[in-house]
């Protein structure tokens, strides 16, 4: 059968073909634009910075005085999108929740309202907080015009808790579209059968909801985490002045300082510990929803 | 209604706005009983099993399980285990974890919720598959392991709703065995919800058969096929002819050899008659109508012969192959009789 073994070669080669071609531009913008900048910065950040010049040298000392001189940053932005992206999480798992096992048929219109926070960029949502949350803000202004306070109330700006409302405003619908789409798979006879055998809602969840979107509550935490955790936008915005982000320091390394090598390695450090970070959530959440 | 009924339905009715799914309905449940509830798709049978599991809330009525009112108790409050149509076991579970489920929920200790595991694993045929996630499990797999799920916390009542209606026709028979033999072991109180006759001939003791939101008949099996409420039922129990009528005057006229007296009320009537209860070239003196025949199926030992009437009635008649000294042809005119004795005369409504 020469015939028939050299066409299904044929067809199987020109298969590939159209596989290398549909992967090229992906490869290209992945490797060119993201691997070859990041191996650049890696392989700077071992260099030495002197006045308006990098010199190629070989210092691992940059980390170490990373961690000596940013350890309180670091720890306080990992925390911070520690806190985003457990509570952007969890919110988005109980609207998914409820979009797909309560609301029945008003549950895509209710997806379809919180998605539209997608439209409106980035910035506009910031100020929007601002607006909200100001001296002379939305909140304040009711609040004096109802009488219920004498001065604008000062805590609502400019701190931590403002960082965490705006990012998490911001990351929900992303959050939420990953595990929409796992609760969607899972068969809500399961529910019913769990309940049959003495399971409250509660258990339910803990027990057989949970353990089914492991995976998509992963993807939402990491993405709220490394989002969260590598932003200087919101923080400089919205949070404390004295209390500034990993984020900030590294765009001040790059900008006012023109120390190349020690953003570099900044960046660097705070890659490894979101890895880590995550590494540990990810393990942490496999065990604790492991079937018993 | 007897005092010792396991389960019991006052008056239970669901409606969903205007339409009404499940008429008031009484129904007393024996201990021990395999009961079935037969009726076409839509005609409320589950949302009664499911009311009956506290999945879905009575909109009137009381039930009562074991003497206690659960009528206001959620699933996992009652004494009742489901096994659902398509089984709904837990997908990131194995069969081992999926069946022990409900004993970890108790808090029962670890040597006793894997020694009953492996007691019912055993029962159902499982032990081989006791570490196999329950996605890689073939349909008849998961029906057992729904069954062990739902039994090993011994409930009172065992739900079943459609549970085999899954499965292709030769495991449903190696299925209805299997159940008939678990219910015989365990001496439980099976509930069995199916719009499939032959399995609920197969399986159940007592049956309920539902129409149209209402209880129409209930009985057992053998007084249900013998003596059908209706021409519904029937129908429905088994293959029936149905043979439309007029009385007037204690006289029920169907053709020139077909007088047949019978007392009551004048009006429409319909003659019902099994497919074994009519013959061909029956003796003289018995009821007979001339029909043509339309289509012969021979099926070794028993012949299926399809006959219409002139007036467009269609008939069907199992004969024994071996008493047909010749077979009729279709397109031929055959006389078809019966014994008088066996017709079963309906008032039509």
């Amino acid at each position: 059968m020469g015939d028939g073994f050299g066409s299904r070669a044929f067809r199987f080669s020109s298969r590939h073909v159209v596989t290398v071609l549909l992967l090229a531009p992906a490869a290209a913008v992945f490797f060119g634009l993201f691997v070859a900048s990041l191996s650049f910065f890696f392989v700077q950040s071992f260099w030495k910075a002197t006045t308006f010049r990098v010199v190629p040298d070989f210092r691992p000392f940059n980390y170490v005085d990373v961690i000596a001189g940013y350890g309180g940053p670091l720890l306080r932005t990992l925390s911070m999108g520690l806190i985003v992206a457990s509570v952007t999480t969890m919110t988005a798992f109980f609207f998914a929740y409820v979009v797909r096992f309560s609301l029945g048929r008003f549950g895509p219109a209710a997806l379809l309202v919180a998605l539209t926070t997608l439209f409106g960029g980035y910035l506009v949502k910031i100020y929007a907080w601002r607006t909200i949350l100001g001296a002379d803000g939305i909140i304040n202004s009711a609040l004096l015009n109802l009488g219920l306070i004498d001065a604008p109330l000062p805590f609502l700006l400019f701190n931590l808790g403002a960082v965490v409302v705006t990012l998490t405003y911001y990351l929900l619908p992303l959050a939420i579209l990953p595990l929409y789409g796992a609760l969607s798979d899972i068969d809500e006879t399961e529910l019913a059968a769990a309940r049959d055998m003495g399971a409250g809602a509660l258990r339910t969840i803990l027990d057989i909801v949970l353990p089914q979107a492991r995976p998509a509550l992963m993807a939402s935490f990491a993405l709220c985490f490394l989002l969260a955790a590598g932003d200087y936008v919101t923080p400089a915005m919205v949070g404390s002045p004295g209390n500034a982000m990993f984020g900030n320091f590294i765009q001040s390394q790059f900008g006012l300082r023109m120390n190349t090598p020690s953003g570099a390695a900044m960046s660097f450090t705070l890659i490894a510990a979101c890895m880590i970070v995550l590494a540990a959530v990810g393990s942490g959440l496999r065990r604790w929803l492991q079937p018993r | 209604m007897p005092p010792d009924a396991l389960l019991r339905l006052d008056g239970v009715t669901r409606r969903y706005g205007d339409h009404v799914a499940v008429a008031p309905t009484d129904l007393s449940i024996q201990a021990g009983d395999f009961f079935a509830i037969l009726g076409p798709s839509g005609c409320g049978k589950t949302t009664l099993l499911r009311m009956i599991g506290g999945f879905v809330a009575p909109s009137a009525g009381t039930v009562w399980i074991d003497g206690a009112d659960v009528t206001r108790l959620g699933p996992e409050r009652r004494p009742s285990g489901m096994v659902f149509q398509n089984y709904g076991l837990f997908q990131h579970m194995t069969v081992r974890q999926n069946i022990a489920y409900g004993l970890k929920l108790r808090r029962e200790p670890r040597a006793r919720i894997d020694a009953a595991v492996d007691e019912m694993m055993d029962l159902v045929h499982l032990r081989h598959l006791a570490d196999r996630p329950a996605p890689q499990l073939s349909g008849g797999q998961r029906q057992r392991v729904a069954l062990a799920r739902a039994l090993i916390l011994k409930p009172k009542v065992l739900l079943l709703d459609e549970p085999l209606a899954a499965l292709d026709l030769k495991l449903r028979k190696t299925m209805h065995g299997e159940l008939r033999a678990l219910h015989q072991a365990i001496g439980g109180t099976f509930i069995l919800v199916s719009h499939d006759q032959s399995e609920v001939m197969t399986l159940a003791d007592r049956v309920a058969v539902m129409d149209g939101g209402r209880i129409v008949q209930e009985g057992s099996p053998r007084d249900i096929y013998t003596k059908p409420a209706d021409a519904f039922v029937s129908t429905f129990i088994g293959e029936a002819n149905v043979i439309p009528g007029i009385r007037r005057g204690g006289r029920i006229d169907l053709g020139p050899d077909a007088r047949l007296d019978h007392a009551g009320r004048d009006g429409p009537v319909n003659i019902m008659l099994r497919p074994e209860q009519m013959e061909l070239d029956p003796p003289s003196g018995a009821p007979s109508l001339e029909a043509s025949v339309v289509d012969l199926i021979f099926l070794g030992p028993f012949t299926h012969l399809h006959c219409a009437l002139d007036d467009g009635v269609r008939l069907l008649v199992h004969l024994e192959s071996r008493k047909l000294a010749t077979f009729p042809a279709p397109g031929g005119r055959v006389r078809l009789g019966w014994n008088p004795s066996e017709q079963l005369v309906l008032d039509a409504p």
